[in-house]
């Protein structure tokens, strides 16, 4: 890192500062990573379903086909876990393949935020910072780059895609990128948003480019669309495209997003913005300024806030959405900041906006210890798995599907994925989204016991539990008082707490909720 | 007077709009929720205990007993209470139009000082706007019955008096301003070593008249109180405040989160118009910032902030000092970087949009602060459930309701949480009343209403102590039944009925 020959002494300390939170920030991520590596129990409430689906796909088995009690697919593409079960192989079955993608998509993606703004600005300062900004926004992101999730390696091919389509002119180019692309949206299908904002201002420049790259992205994305509705018969179509489009929106979060996710979060970083627009920037050509209907990351931080904004929209979004905004705006910031670092500013222009940025990284600091599992954590998992391989006959771990797989060997449907079918799938029982046989199972008392999260009793249980209580009572709690529980490290903090057994009859019990 | 709009164009009235919108979400809030009946926050009815011991001329400071023990906090509030309610009744009303009016004559107080400082009432407004902004942040808490907007009120206007008044009655009248924000908040003493400065700055027989006042009513009022309450006005009122931990993680969380992340915006403006201050006028300029009266009452309300988060417990209404006080140096900086000439940049526009920032990012939802018609409802049918049981009915954690159903007071949950070392480690049982002790182990309450399961792993030791004696029977609210909501601070409800064990 180094500043230029004009920088006086605080401009010194203020790249010296910026220089610790960039290694504090990228220091305390790997500690962070290489304890989650080793943590053997879900980081995330959905993560375990990821692993679900990788061995799902060891099994020989369609990851899409008809939602039953055994398993339904999430909405996401399949590349992750076609990669996650290769890896599997070799590593054996277990959050850890997972999580090594989704280390390796992030720290990918670091190095292409480090390129690209590097290559726009020729600033290694502006390079550092963006690249560490990204870094410092895990707690934004809901401290998502390391769990076993579709988002990391999603956004890594995105990322890459639009490198090679800025950096590599040419068909050869456009082709690569096209399958950067495909592979994006393959792992996630909000890729999708990012095409016309990517093929736009390419295709404004280079024209033959812009079309190779438009035309191979849509060949290669519909040609696996079809090969793989072809072999799930219909069903990858059915949780690919017609499940996401029925989850219910929250429309109060177009005020939300922008205030609280976007303005609150990156304030400074608004600020270096307006001041680079209003007065940092007052040396700009009139020409320039008309070039940035041709700037590819102009268009592609459009995409990446679409993105984002479209996902917090559909109701549950959690705060990983925010991971391509993210993304975007670190890129913006390093552009933005290397362009007037270098421009002929002066010295107190130049001291504001550094000062500015680390109140930035400030107001992104986290407690990284809070991340690391601590023996409690491990004791609660291990506590909870004991438990659950202890209770006779079949066991439904109802939120937590793959802790019952790893307790029994038995895999269930994970409630995330039933989550996403309460609207669009009906499988001709009273409960709509519930698979037939799942539904068969709980109301004939099948399972020996189900384990719950909540209690399904007074305003507390939702539509599941209260169904479920129908037919099953609550018998115990899972823990005994003082006992370390199971600590998810983010997303919701919901955790397998109650022991419900059969009633003694669903009629009788049916009689009793009466 | 600079004339304003015309210069500041589009962006001038946005601002104005939004200033004039938090006022008008305010006074809508504060119609809203000035005569719901029961708590918008667990404490409130506390405070309604207090005012009713002062009438009813009980003693507040006294030793702890099942029926009574008092808040960490000195008494000025529930006197100034007591004494309306004898004029208007008995009800939340009172005590919260205390905070409301104190919250309005802050903002006014505010607003003159502003005023004074840079002759710009466009600015001032939007200054004081920002300070209405802050209602969410500060934990919806300007118009609760709890005492710090009372404090606020009092502890701007001993500086006004003070620092901006000339005469030497005012700096009298300062000390005594000073000496009931003391009595109705120790933290008052925060303002203290500023106010000092700025009275020594003022004249030596200004500093010595606000010395002599604020030292003798002080010391005066503390040692006689305490000597008529037989020490149990120092023991509450500072022995147990001063056995709260701090929370170390606190020190950076509130510069990072509370204060940085709340006000970047302004805080940009800030930063924006003391780097172009120092560049055109040079160190002098950071030299006049830091003996400005105004900063000073900045520095004041900072660390009353800071501190009261720090220690363990603090919660949101901490901000409230800070989000009172940020307000005056935003709005001198941003007053003087709209007339700022030394640049050739925009940057008085830019200050504007930076402030319109801030005013967004502040945005919040009034609707989930108000009290519905299902609030009402689920208010009454817990007074209803607890009438309904024959015999004494414990609420710890919301006495207030067993008061009304069935006209005793009981010990405030709250309260007991200080007298039990929550805050300095965790519950411990045997600092608790001794007759409340004997009163759960002889099972004298027919039933007791708490907010956490004894079974469930996260109930603590009061809660389990609880569970020794008694046996869980069922929720208070039946399935369906609007459940009691509160506002703002914990939200724990009542939620599950314990009965006497061996009474099956």
């Amino acid at each position: 890192m180094n500043l230029d020959s004009k920088s006086a002494g605080l401009e010194r300390v203020l790249g010296a500062i910026l220089a610790f939170f960039v290694a504090s920030n990228f220091l305390s991520l790997l500690v962070i990573f290489a304890s989650h590596l080793r943590f053997p129990f879900p980081l995330d409430w959905v993560e375990g379903g990821g692993v679900d689906h990788c061995i799902h796909v060891l099994q020989g088995k369609q990851i899409y086909a008809e939602p039953n009690a055994t398993y339904v697919a999430f909405l996401y593409g399949p590349l992750f876990y076609y990669l996650g079960a290769l890896l599997m192989r070799l590593l054996g079955e277990g959050f850890l393949a997972l999580r090594i993608i989704s280390i390796a998509s992030f720290l990918g993606s670091s190095v292409l935020v480090y390129r690209i703004i590097s290559n726009e600005t020729r600033s290694s300062l502006a390079s550092w910072i963006g690249c560490g900004l990204f870094a410092a926004s895990f707690g934004v992101v809901g401290y998502w780059y390391d769990v076993g999730r579709v988002d990391s390696l999603a956004i890594f091919f995105i990322l890459f895609c639009a490198y090679t389509l800025r950096y590599y002119p040419g068909p050869g180019g456009a082709v690569l990128s096209a399958i950067l692309f495909s592979a994006s949206f393959l792992t996630k299908q909000s890729a999708l948003v990012f095409l016309p904002f990517m093929v736009v201002p390419v295709y404004l420049s280079r024209r033959r480019d812009g079309l190779v790259f438009a035309v191979s992205s849509v060949v290669i994305c519909l040609g696996f669309l079809l090969l793989l509705s072809a072999k799930s018969q219909g069903w990858s179509w059915f949780y690919l495209f017609r499940v996401p489009a029925s989850t219910p929106r929250s429309y109060l979060v177009l005020l939300t997003y922008p205030i609280k996710d976007l303005l609150a979060n990156f304030p400074f970083l608004f600020a270096v913005v307006l001041f680079y627009l209003w007065g940092g920037n007052h040396h700009r050509e009139g020409k320039e300024k008309e070039a940035l209907l041709k700037n590819f990351w102009a268009w592609f931080f459009l995409g990446g806030f679409l993105v984002s904004y479209l996902s917090r929209l559909k109701f549950g979004g959690w705060d990983n959405v925010l991971y391509s905004v993210v993304v975007v705006l670190s890129l913006l910031l390093g552009i933005v900041l290397g362009q007037f670092l270098v421009s002929n500013n002066t010295q107190w222009m130049r001291r504001l906006v550094l000062i500015l940025v680390v109140l930035q990284f400030l107001i992104l600091i986290y407690d990284p210890f809070a991340l690391i599992p601590s023996e409690a954590d491990y004791r609660g998992g291990e506590i909870l798995v004991e438990r659950v391989s202890e209770i006779p006959g079949e066991v439904l771990v109802f939120y937590h599907s793959h802790l019952g797989y790893v307790a029994r060997g038995e895999t269930s449907a994970h409630a995330a994925a039933l989550k996403d079918l309460r609207n669009i799938y009906d499988a001709g029982v009273p409960f709509k989204g519930m698979p037939k046989d799942l539904y068969e199972a709980i109301a004939r008392c099948h399972y020996s016991a189900i384990i719950l999260d909540d209690r399904a009793e007074a305003e507390v249980g939702n539509r599941w539990t209260k169904f479920i209580s129908k037919y099953y009572s609550f018998s115990e709690e899972l823990y005994e008082s003082g006992e370390p529980k199971l600590r998810f490290m983010t997303g919701a903090q919901s955790i397998p707490r109650f022991i419900y057994r059969p009633r003694i009859s669903s009629k009788s019990a049916e009689f009793k909720e009466e | 007077m600079v004339p304003v709009l015309e210069k500041r164009g589009l962006i001038g009235y946005l601002l104005l709009f939004f200033a004039f919108y938090y006022l008008v979400v305010l006074l809508v809030c504060f119609g809203v929720r000035l005569p719901y009946p029961y708590e918008l926050e667990w404490m409130e009815g506390g405070s309604l205990d207090h005012c009713l011991r002062a009438i009813e001329g009980k003693p507040i400071f006294l030793q702890p007993n099942r029926d009574f023990v008092p808040f960490v906090y000195p008494p000025f509030y529930y006197f100034a209470g007591a004494l309306l309610m004898k004029l208007f009744g008995v009800s939340f009303v009172v005590l919260r139009g205390i905070s409301v009016v104190s919250l309005l004559g802050a903002s006014v107080i505010l607003f003159f000082i502003l005023l004074r400082e840079t002759k710009d009432r466009f600015v001032s407004f939007l200054s004081v706007g920002l300070f209405w902004a802050s209602y969410e942040i500060t934990g919806y808490w300007f118009d609760l019955a709890r005492v710090d907007s009372f404090f606020i009120f009092q502890a701007l206007l001993a500086c006004y008096l003070l620092l901006y008044c000339r005469r030497s009655w005012t700096t009298l009248l300062a000390g005594l301003v000073f000496f009931t924000a003391f009595l109705t908040k120790q933290t008052t003493l925060m303002f203290y070593p500023f106010l000092l400065y700025g009275a020594s700055k003022k004249g030596k027989g200004h500093f010595y008249t606000f010395l002599a006042s604020t030292v003798l009513l002080c010391m005066a009022f503390t040692l006689l109180y305490n000597r008529h309450t037989d020490g149990w006005y120092w023991f509450y009122a500072f022995k147990l405040p001063s056995q709260h931990q701090i929370e170390g993680r606190v020190f950076v969380r509130y510069l990072t989160k509370d204060l940085l992340g709340n006000f970047a915006y302004s805080l940009s403006v800030v930063a924006l118009g003391m780097f172009i201050g120092v560049h055109s006028k040079g160190r002098d300029y950071m030299r006049t910032i830091l003996r400005s009266r105004w900063f000073l009452i900045f520095l004041g309300g900072f660390l009353t902030s800071y501190l009261g988060r720090l220690k363990s417990g603090g919660w949101d209404n901490n901000l409230i000092y800070v989000s009172a006080t940020v307000p005056l140096l935003f709005g001198v900086v941003l007053r003087e970087l709209l007339s700022d000439k030394t640049s050739a940049l925009p940057l008085g526009r830019l200050a504007l949009i930076l402030t319109l920032c801030q005013f967004v990012s502040l945005s919040y939802n009034p609707q989930y602060t108000l009290p519905t018609s299902r609030d009402y409802r689920a208010g009454q049918i817990l007074v209803e459930r607890i009438r309904g049981i024959p015999g004494e009915v414990y609420v710890p954690f919301h006495s207030y309701y067993a008061r009304t159903a069935k006209g005793r007071m009981q010990v405030h949950g709250g309260a007991l949480k200080d007298l039990a070392g929550v805050y300095s480690g965790g519950w411990q049982v045997d600092r608790l009343p001794p007759d409340l002790v004997e009163a759960i182990r002889e099972k004298r309450y027919s039933a007791i209403f708490l907010d956490k399961e004894v079974e469930s792993g996260d109930a603590d030791s009061f809660v389990r102590f609880v569970g020794e004696h008694y046996y869980r029977d069922g929720p208070v609210f039946r399935s369906g039944e609007p459940t009691l909501r509160f506002f703002t601070g914990g939200k724990e409800s009542p939620k599950f009925v314990y009965l006497p064990k061996g009474e099956y």
